[in-house]
């Protein structure tokens, strides 16, 4: 940290007041209510110790009530940004993944989970079922598996798959119907012995993610 | 440079990133003959994700940032997600 002739003090900051951010780092990181990580709370706290040395009026307070006041303070703020950002991602993704394919898997699961204990024997035969849909996806040809895993596991509409794999759309609704038909056929067995996998169960059009 | 991510442009950046990382992992989760876990892949770039609409200064650096470790990340996660499953 380099000072310059028209602020000296960045150039004061010494080990003291760099201990005092580990310092209140560790104790806020035990303290908050999301328990970050104190390195990451000690990060924040150095670009704090920056700004309240620049800041800090010696006539009014001294320095390191001052800074200890701006550490909890930019901490504090910190943790409540990151729980505002993390409820926004997930109402993103919870409402991204209701619309997609990835919902019908994850919804099983959450039902699963909440059943798992009443109805093991479906938990595990549904397992049993994924496992076997995977299996089956990983025996087709890489860009068969590519349309359908987009198209029904990413939401994305066959338009969109075509001009990433770089070919036409009716191309890739052959592939796509041909696909199908093939895993029709390689999970012939499941589909007639197990619970409907998702794939089965719904019509396409309710499957796929809005735009 | 310091720079202030607003919620609303963190929201944006989310809204405009989760299609995308959604398409990546499910192409990674497709190249690796769909081995392991496609949320493990999801979440691994729900990650880079959320890291890159934090702290890039601008949309540019956003979607470079996004674009740019999003691959290694899926990669990684799709390595580790297929070697759990084949632990016995």
């Amino acid at each position: 940290m380099t000072a310059t002739a028209s602020d000296p003090r960045p150039a004061a900051l010494g080990q003291r007041e760099v201990a005092l951010v580990t310092q209140v780092a560790h104790a806020m990181a035990r303290r908050l209510w999301n328990r970050p990580d104190p390195s990451d709370l000690e990060s924040l706290g150095l670009m704090v110790l920056c700004d309240a040395a620049k800041q800090h009026d010696p006539s009014r307070t001294a320095f390191m009530p001052y800074l200890v006041e701006r550490l909890r303070w930019a901490m504090v703020s910190d943790a409540r940004q990151t729980a505002r950002r993390e409820r926004i991602l997930g109402e993103v993704l919870r409402a991204g993944r209701s619309a997609g394919a990835i919902k019908n898997e994850e919804s099983e699961s959450t039902e699963e989970e909440s059943t798992e204990h009443a109805d093991p024997e479906g938990t595990a035969e549904r397992a049993l079922v994924r496992a076997k849909l995977n299996a089956a996806l990983a025996s087709l040809d890489d860009e068969t598996r590519m349309v359908l895993v987009s198209h029904y596991f990413g939401g994305q509409n066959l338009e969109d798959v075509a001009s990433e794999l770089g070919r036409s759309k009716a191309t890739v609704t052959r592939i796509h119907h041909a696909g199908l038909r093939q895993l029709a056929e390689l999970l012939g067995d499941v589909r007639a012995s197990a619970p409907s996998p998702s794939l089965s169960r719904q019509p396409s059009n309710q499957r796929r993610a809005p735009e | 440079m310091k720079h202030e991510t607003t919620d609303e442009m963190f929201e944006s950046r989310i809204r405009t990133g989760v299609p995308m990382v959604r398409a990546a992992a499910c192409r990674a989760w497709s190249a690796g003959r769909c081995a392991g876990e496609l949320d493990a892949l999801i979440d691994a770039g729900a990650h880079v994700l959320v890291r890159a609409a934090t702290e890039a200064a601008n949309d540019t650096e956003f979607l470079t940032r996004l674009l740019g470790e999003l691959p290694g990340a899926l990669h990684q996660a799709a390595n580790d997600t297929a070697a759990e499953e084949e632990r016995p």
